[in-house]
């Protein structure tokens, strides 16, 4: 238990270096994510239709396709067509368009689930499209969107580790990097495996505590 | 750089066959997936504690991090014991035993689904427990959910090419190999690319299809 | 906004509504075809009919709820210039459609208040955000209206803390704050409980006695259409069986299937 102890204080800073880095991706990526899925949701239901036509290639591309082969296709394949990026540039832009399509179908379920009678009664108050939308659908689908974001949330927190696999040192990078120096193999996939789950406990509390206050319960004023 | 079509050519046959690797990948895993995840859905609606508070333990940590590590895990660290087994093998138990965590909450979403009026006449007719759930309980619980379960059968199939990272030579892996060796990245991974996308889409429209299927008959 | 020549000073039985040769069917059911109704300014119209008669899809017509597939519909004289819409989340009327149609108000069955906003906030957004009205000055009127119908203590009150008669009283002067010419009532007391009917009908009465605005009401409340109408449109599977005063209809009517029904009504 001694030498166990030792090992996990030695391995502590370079682990923790890693986790930051995994928490800095994903913060940085899902507001893009939330802003493409947002963008994406809202185009499908557009009347033009070169709009909607363009927002389902986007997603169902981004759907249909691997997030690995994806982040390869980004990191191999664009530097050779001309278009130099950064593996982090790369790999945030790759993980939030992904997340986005996925997100988009979030967003076009919660806009559609908002009962029709509420569009229908501001339209008879003649408010413009623009308005009904950002006063009458989006505050009522916002709140319903927050669960499942929640849980892409997570989703993000674990695919962030596929990032290590385009050379950045994230925590899974870190991680592989010290079971194979050290050869504390088991000890490192363990600790590993504790950190991510306490990376995804504390951003669930972080949006259940979201939930509470903006949630649907909430902002809907259910009586009593 | 052009996209050169008699290279994509060459290739596709061989993707086309490590493909199987893909398909034999995400099968096996949904194997495991739904026996392990019915197990998981079981075990949490144990009356006792000291079933159910592990097995939902069990469900929530392999849920909250990551299939590449959980990969690793198991094709690391089994070996160290004494534990084993071929690398596809490995890959198949870490895609199985994460989408059982996913699978277990499909399974209790229809359990709960279940009226409790079907489970006091269950009782009422003294069946014994397993009967209940065998006879009663999850002929009505698991066709609804079927569709959902569809969903992850998806959703795992586009997480094979995680396999590649501990050498399983399904599509992604061998687009890699061959792309290490011509030095040309564009061709292999662009028709990794379309032939993912291939799949999605039927999958997708069978899918719908037993949907309806599912939906007509209830 | 295009202007049109002004004459309707010197015309005086101006018709505020005339529907001419409205078709509209959904999916492949007809439910009008060739319907046409005129009704000059100020009159206070009953529309009544079974269920399923078509009386909510003629108010929506109207409303801009629902494209008529032909036909034409004046407001005031103005034709409503229709385009195609994709039936997506909002409908893609041009902007001066908005502009033409303002003069309407409607109020509906489920009352439809906005949910995640106060009853006041109910009230002062369309006058603050379509009439460019500032809000203080908003806020007043609307505290007034509120008030004129016994609600002023419970404007910060959101929709759900607030009983059914409540609502819709709050949902009625939701569509007076916009000083509608035209306001169209779909049943608007046929889904509150029989306790909270008459505070509604209470309110509506009294709008009734303003003789500027155009009412169109559907409803089943028989002896209410006997006291407030004008003139009563009797309608049957999307068609006008009767159209006639409203008091030799009440006490004469001439039609066989317009005495069924107000021997069923009564
Ligand atoms: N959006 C719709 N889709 C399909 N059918 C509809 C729709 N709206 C109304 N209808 C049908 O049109 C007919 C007339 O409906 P409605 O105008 O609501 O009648 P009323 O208000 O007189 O009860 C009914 O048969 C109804 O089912
Ligand atoms: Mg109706």
């Amino acid at each position: 238990m001694e030498t166990l102890l030792t090992t996990v204080i030695a391995l502590a800073p370079r682990l923790v270096d890693g986790a930051m880095t995994t928490v800095a991706i994903t913060l940085l990526t899902a507001p893009f994510a939330a802003l493409f899925a947002l963008i994406a949701g809202l185009a499908r239901l557009s009347h033009v239709r070169t709009i909607a036509v363009a927002a389902v290639v986007y997603v169902e591309l981004f759907r249909g396709t691997s997030l690995l082969v994806q982040l390869f296709f980004m990191f191999y394949v664009l530097p050779l067509i001309g278009i130099e990026l950064s593996p982090w540039t790369t790999g945030v832009a790759t993980l939030a368009l992904n997340f986005g399509a996925y997100g988009s179908e979030i967003v076009r379920g919660a806009l559609l689930a908002v009962p029709r009678g509420q569009i229908e009664a501001a339209l008879a108050l003649h408010m413009p499209p623009n308005r009904v939308l950002r006063r009458v659908l989006l505050p009522q689908a916002l709140p319903a969107m927050l669960p499942p974001f929640g849980n892409q949330l997570i989703e993000l927190v674990k695919a962030t580790s596929l990032l290590s696999l385009i050379t950045i040192s994230d925590l899974t990078f870190v991680g592989n990097a010290l079971a194979q120096t050290t050869g504390r193999v088991t000890t490192v996939y363990i600790l590993l495996l504790a950190v991510y789950f306490g990376i995804a406990y504390t951003l669930t509390l972080a949006m259940r505590a979201l939930e509470r206050r903006y949630g649907v319960a909430r902002t809907m004023a259910a009586a009593r | 750089m052009m996209f050169q079509l008699d290279y994509a050519a060459e290739l596709l046959p061989i993707l086309l066959k490590a493909s199987l690797i893909t398909i034999e990948a995400t099968l096996g895993g949904m194997a495991v997936a739904l026996v392990l995840g019915l197990v998981l859905a079981l075990l949490r609606r144990s009356r006792h504690a000291v079933i159910h508070t592990p097995a939902s333990a069990l469900v929530e940590f392999v849920r909250s991090t990551p299939l590449l590590i959980q990969i690793f895990f198991i094709y690391y660290v089994l070996p160290l014991y004494g534990v084993r087994i071929p690398t596809l093998a490995c890959g198949i138990i870490a895609l199985g035993l994460h989408y059982a965590t996913y699978t277990a909450e499909v399974y209790r979403a229809g359990i709960e689904a279940v009226p409790h009026g079907q489970w006091e006449a269950g009782r009422a007719l003294s069946l014994p427990i397993y009967r209940i759930w065998r006879h009663i309980i999850l002929p009505q619980a698991l066709p609804p959910v079927v569709p959902a379960l569809g969903n992850y059968l998806i959703a795992m199939f586009k997480e094979t090419p995680l396999l590649a990272v501990i050498g399983v030579h399904e599509l992604l892996g061998t687009a890699l190999r061959e792309a290490s060796q011509t030095y040309r990245y564009y061709e292999p991974l662009t028709l990794v690319g379309l032939i993912f996308l291939a799949f999605s889409l039927v999958t997708a429209l069978v899918l719908r299809r037993v949907e309806v299927r599912l939906a007509g008959r209830s | 906004m295009p202007a049109a020549p002004e004459t309707a000073h010197h015309t005086p039985p101006l018709n505020a509504l005339r529907l001419s040769g409205i078709g509209k069917s959904f999916g492949g059911a007809t439910i009008l075809s060739g319907f046409s109704l005129d009704v000059p300014e100020g009159q206070r119209l009953a529309l009544i009919g079974g269920s399923g008669s078509g009386k909510t899809t003629v108010l929506r017509l109207i409303a801009g709820l629902e494209r008529p597939d032909a036909g034409d519909i004046e407001l005031f004289g103005r034709r409503l210039p229709y385009r195609r819409f994709a039936g997506r989340l909002i409908p893609d009327d041009p902007p001066e459609m908005r502009e033409l149609r303002r003069p309407i108000g409607m109020v509906f069955q489920h009352f439809n208040l906005f949910l995640h906003l106060t009853a006041l906030e109910n009230v002062t957004e369309a006058p603050i955000h379509v009439l460019g009205q500032p809000p203080a000055e908003a806020r007043r009127e609307a505290l007034a209206l509120l008030d004129s119908v016994g609600l002023a203590d419970l404007a910060d009150r959101y929709p759900r803390q607030l009983s059914g008669g409540q609502q819709q009283r709050v949902a009625i002067v939701r569509a007076l704050a916009l000083r509608p010419r035209v306001l169209l009532f779909d049943e608007v007391t046929a889904s509150l409980d029989p306790e909270k009917v008459a505070e509604v009908l209470a309110v509506m009465r009294t709008l009734a006695t303003d003789e500027r605005v155009t009412m169109i009401i559907v409803t089943h409340e028989m002896g209410f259409a006997r006291e407030v109408a004008d003139r009563v449109v009797f309608m049957q599977r999307g068609v006008i069986v009767e159209d006639a005063p409203a008091i030799d209809f009440f006490t004469a009517p001439r039609d066989p299937r317009s005495r069924a029904f107000l021997n069923l009504a009564s």
